[in-house]
């Protein structure tokens, strides 16, 4: 039992990385779906993320209809994107510095170009990018190491035990 | 929702005001209204003064909040209509800007340092069109229709009216299938495709729309019996107005005019007359704070008048 408890947690820890690295790939994703939003539908970023709570099946859903709805209320976007990530960071396994370049995009108002503003996510995406190989890099140097750790832990505890 | 939280209360108070037809704002000048053909100063708190003093003087600050806020934080998303000097909001009210322009190739790019801005506002009075109905019909068929007026006569107002009551039809003719090429998003009043105004059963809108394009498309793909579009101009017009006619459709245009005359002097109209484009011209006009509406024939003969 001892054993297999200390091996669970092991795995447990490793686990978070992956479901760390997947869910700063979600938010790369919602990053795209922005940006093809305003590059391809000249849609505001209210009516982006109204639409893409709509159409995607995921954690974003309910919170990018709650920005849209703040924005309609004449709240200020960057506030609001930022508050709506960090609140979906704690909900998850995810660091600050994880969701640090999804919510910096939003700091610059008044982009008058939408090249500019396209520019911006692009950036993000890339820094996102960079994260997910930082984390994936993570994962495969400790994932082995919390299931090794887990493992010699728990047959410690027996042979103490014993 | 477009002035900013510290003028909140003065929005709200402006809102409620019946017969508003326009708010003035003035960089660093007293903020004014016209309502019901009279001049108002505004303090901060959305009442009506006798004084420019007390009035509420907008700021830069101000202005360029409000730009934002009326763009919904996304000026990228109006970059277009910032280009055309003007940006049309939720039902239909149009937000005249002016302010410094920057120049590319010898077209306005865009336009920063606000210097002023002017809130036109969309009204409905369903019904407005039916007393001259019987005179834009014949054998229960519409007649192709120019609404002729100065600025702020009402001649999108009645277009919107008309475009209902063929579209729903009337005790002068049946309903008939309308395709609106809204330019402005003034006709339909549109907000992410759903329209604030009803424009009737039978409508279909091409919204945000350049009107030669938009007529183009409509013809090819709803097949309208009426096309309505709202203030004609340019050359291109003229081409796509005359391919709608050859499609056999009736048109119901606007376009800005002091009076029949003057209209049929414009280059566009001269030309689309000699084929008798327009049957029916309707002349808006506002004389001494009111409103007077004329029916004309095609030789100018005064068929039917209201002041």
């Amino acid at each position: 039992m001892l054993l297999l408890g200390c091996v669970g947690f092991g795995y447990t820890e490793n686990l978070k990385w992956k479901i760390r690295l997947e869910q700063v790939r979600k938010l790369k994703e919602l990053l795209m779906l922005l940006q093809n939003e305003i590059t391809y539908k000249y849609a505001t970023l209210g009516e982006a993320c109204l639409f893409l709570s709509s159409q995607r099946n995921t954690a974003f859903g309910d919170l990018l209809k709650e920005i849209y709805l703040a924005l309609e209320e004449g709240k200020e976007f960057y506030p609001v994107w930022k508050a709506t990530l960090e609140e979906w960071r704690k909900e998850n396994y995810l660091m600050a510095e994880d969701i640090r370049p999804a919510v910096e995009f939003a700091n610059i108002s008044t982009v008058s170009d939408i090249k500019l503003q396209a520019g911006l996510i692009e950036l993000s995406v890339k820094e996102l990018e960079e994260r997910m190989e930082y984390i994936k890099k993570e994962y495969e140097r400790k994932g082995k190491t919390y299931v090794s750790l887990g493992f010699l832990t728990g047959f410690m505890g027996i042979i103490l035990l014993l | 929702m477009m002035f900013p939280p510290a003028l909140k209360l003065m929005a709200t108070r402006l809102c409620r005001i019946t017969g508003l037809e326009e708010i003035r704002l003035r960089r660093d000048k007293p903020v004014i209204i016209f309502a019901k053909g009279k001049e108002y100063y505004i303090n901060q708190e959305g009442e009506a003064v006798g004084e420019s003093e007390k009035a509420y003087r907008i700021t830069g600050q101000d202005l360029e909040m409000i730009l934002s806020l009326l763009c919904r934080q996304s000026i990228y998303a109006y970059e277009e209509e910032i280009k055309r000097g003007f940006i049309t909001m939720k039902g239909g009210h149009r937000v005249g800007i002016a302010g410094q322009t920057i120049i590319e190739n010898g077209r306005v790019k865009h336009i920063r340092y606000l210097s002023g801005m002017n809130v036109r506002i969309a009204n409905s009075f369903p019904g407005i069109s039916l007393p001259m109905l019987p005179f834009l019909y014949y054998d229960k068929e519409p007649l192709s229709t120019l609404l002729i007026s100065p600025p702020g006569c009402g001649k999108t107002t009645l277009l919107r009216d008309l475009i209902y009551q063929i579209s729903n039809g009337n005790p002068w003719g049946e309903g008939k299938n309308v395709g609106v090429v809204d330019e402005r998003s003034e006709i339909q009043g549109g907000n992410m495709g759903v329209g604030c105004h009803d424009l009737g059963n039978r409508t279909d809108v091409m919204d945000r729309c350049p009107k030669s394009e938009g007529m183009m498309l409509m013809i090819r793909s709803m097949n309208p019996r009426v096309l309505a579009v709202d203030e004609l101009g340019g050359e291109e017009d003229l081409q796509a107005l005359r391919q709608a006619l050859y499609c056999g459709c009736v048109i119901l245009a606007t376009i800005h005019g002091a009076n029949l005359s003057d209209v049929l002097r414009k280059k566009i109209i001269l030309e689309v007359q000699k084929e008798q484009a327009f049957q029916r011209f309707i002349v808006l006009s506002k004389q001494n704070g009111r409103f007077c509406t004329r029916v004309y024939d095609p030789w100018q003969k005064l068929l039917w008048e209201k002041k």
